[in-house]
């Protein structure tokens, strides 16, 4: 079995401090979508992963990576640092919907 | 919103957009500000510190009912090593006096309250709303659509004011998107402690408190700085490093966060509170060297889309107010002028370049590199500074003469006199600009 390299070291943990965060999540429209899945496995560092500060980016034993928008804060970290194959189609939530920070 | 025309559509009601529809409002001009968040600051994260004398040109005497936390009277600095830590402090009661210099504010209550004096003044702030789109009218901009037919809505000038993430800064055409190497990641968690905690463990009282920016290992000894900043209850925490360099080093922001949470001099200062809220935003580093093209025909770009922070002096919401200030200015001589045309927008780059905004910008246009060449700044000098003050406190008989060799003899093989005078003379002017 292959190993899957995370480079995120305490993945459980930021879950559990995204849990605090609240969110008001669309359940109709992811709005951040991986262009081409294939296109990760050309990806030698695959950046998404260890950059995202809210462990959106999931890596998997097949190379390929996978991205849940429901935690998302909207940073915009992975649309700038997929800067080799621009992999990654980057939009707003629709209003109102997305990462709701009470205090910032 | 069919066919509706007003003189100015603002896009974000962070400070640098509700501060150009607070001044719009107040020349008389019909300002619609759109903000995509359910309200103002809930999509906005800062460290956070918002400045009294730039905001003051606002709203005068605003500390009588902003929302504030505490006002800033000392200013620690420290490095850390993995276990060790070494600093300097400042602290003046001038600050504990009105006017103060600086307080604390949750971003959250901040913009809402901001964005609600627009408000008062007349702007029209609708929430929940995003911007999908410029309209373009032969060959200008002409106004926005926020999704399907019927939401298209024209104006004079649309100020893009939608934050370090510009989507319409690029549509607008003003520039070609960020780079890793342009924009810092920040990560912080809102810890919660009682006020008496607060005040016994950063030696304060009620109302004034404490700003701290700690270099080395609050980074994992990456560019950037980790801070904590004293609130009314709570304690701000972060990191920030470069993109690039957590691209380099593979290393998560959350993941640094912790260890600077855990390091033994930080530790206690948040022992036993509890995160009430995690969040992570970017930050538009690159300064005056990445500085986007600032005007279009119908368009101008304020704060954080534009890139306007001074990372050195930890100042951004001020540039962003400031910025919003001046844009508004430069629409109410267009609106004289009946001219919208990048040539006369652009007035707003001159008064920028008037303003401290432009010039401390140009001031340190050359530290970003200065620092990167020199990742030791952020790992070895740290390490040294440390041992040296170890060595010399440990009491331990040695004579001191042969102590003062000895942590000569330290500084010298670890920070040769070349090194030392290339780090001084490129970091002075770094600095000094």
């Amino acid at each position: 079995m292959t190993v899957v390299q995370d480079g995120i070291r305490d993945r459980a943990g930021l879950e559990r401090k995204l849990a605090i965060t609240s969110f008001n999540v669309d359940p109709g429209r992811a709005h951040i979508r991986i262009i081409d899945h294939d296109v990760c496995l050309q990806c030698e560092f695959q950046q998404c992963i260890n950059c995202c500060p809210a462990a959106c980016y999931t890596p998997q034993s097949d190379g390929r990576v996978i991205f849940s928008y429901e935690g998302c804060v909207e940073c915009g970290t992975c649309r700038i640092v997929c800067n080799e194959f621009h992999n990654v189609e980057w939009t707003y939530p629709s209003g109102g919907f997305g990462v709701q920070y009470r205090f910032g | 919103m069919q066919d509706e025309r007003v003189d100015v559509i603002v896009v974000g009601a962070g400070p640098a957009g509700a501060a150009a529809a607070l001044e719009l409002a107040r020349a008389g001009l019909e300002v619609v500000v759109i903000e995509r968040g359910a309200y103002p600051g809930s999509k906005n994260v800062m460290g956070g510190i918002i400045y009294r004398q730039p905001t003051e040109q606002l709203i005068p005497e605003f500390w009588n009912e902003a929302p504030l936390e505490r006002a800033m009277i000392e200013q620690r600095f420290m490095m850390l090593t993995e276990t060790d830590s070494i600093g300097g402090v400042f602290r003046t009661e001038q600050f504990a006096q009105e006017p103060h210099n600086a307080y604390t504010v949750m971003r959250g209550d901040w913009d809402q309250w901001f964005a609600g004096k627009a408000e008062e003044e007349g702007a029209f702030v609708i929430p929940q709303m995003v911007v999908g789109d410029l309209i373009w009218r032969d060959g200008r901009i002409d106004g926005v659509n926020t999704g399907g037919d019927e939401g298209d809505l024209h104006a004079d000038v649309v100020v893009i004011a939608d934050g370090a993430n510009s989507l319409l800064a690029q549509k607008a055409g003003l520039h070609d998107g960020w780079s890793p190497k342009d924009q810092a990641l920040i990560s912080k968690e809102l810890i919660r402690l009682s006020r008496e905690q607060i005040n016994e463990r950063f030696n304060v009282r009620d109302g004034v408190g404490v700003a701290m920016e700690i270099f080395g290992q609050s980074t994992a000894g990456l560019l950037g700085y980790g801070f904590i900043y004293t609130n009314d209850e709570t304690i701000s925490i972060g990191t920030g490093a470069m993109l690039q360099d957590l691209i380099d080093s593979g290393l998560n922001t959350n993941d640094i966060l912790n260890d600077f949470k855990a390091h033994p001099s930080i530790a206690p200062l948040i022992e036993g509170g509890e995160t009430i809220e995690y969040t992570a935003h970017l930050i538009p580093e690159g300064g005056w060297k990445t500085l986007p093209t600032l005007y279009a025909d119908g368009a101008l770009l304020v704060g954080d889309a534009a890139g306007l922070v001074n990372p050195l002096n930890r100042e951004g919401s001020n540039f962003a107010m400031i910025s919003g200030k001046l844009a508004a200015q430069t629409i109410i001589e267009a609106k004289e002028a009946g001219d919208f045309s990048a040539a006369q927008l652009s007035r707003y780059r001159e008064l920028l370049s008037d303003s401290f905004v432009l010039k401390d910008l140009h001031k340190i246009r050359n530290l970003t590199d200065f620092a990167h060449q020199r990742p030791h700044l952020f790992n070895e000098v740290p390490e040294l500074l440390t041992n040296v003050a170890r060595e010399y406190l440990t009491v331990d008989s040695v004579p001191k003469k042969d102590k003062q060799k000895k942590m000569m003899n330290m500084i010298l093989s670890q920070m040769p006199p070349r090194r030392a005078l290339d780090d001084a003379i490129n970091g002075l002017r770094a600095f000094f600009g």
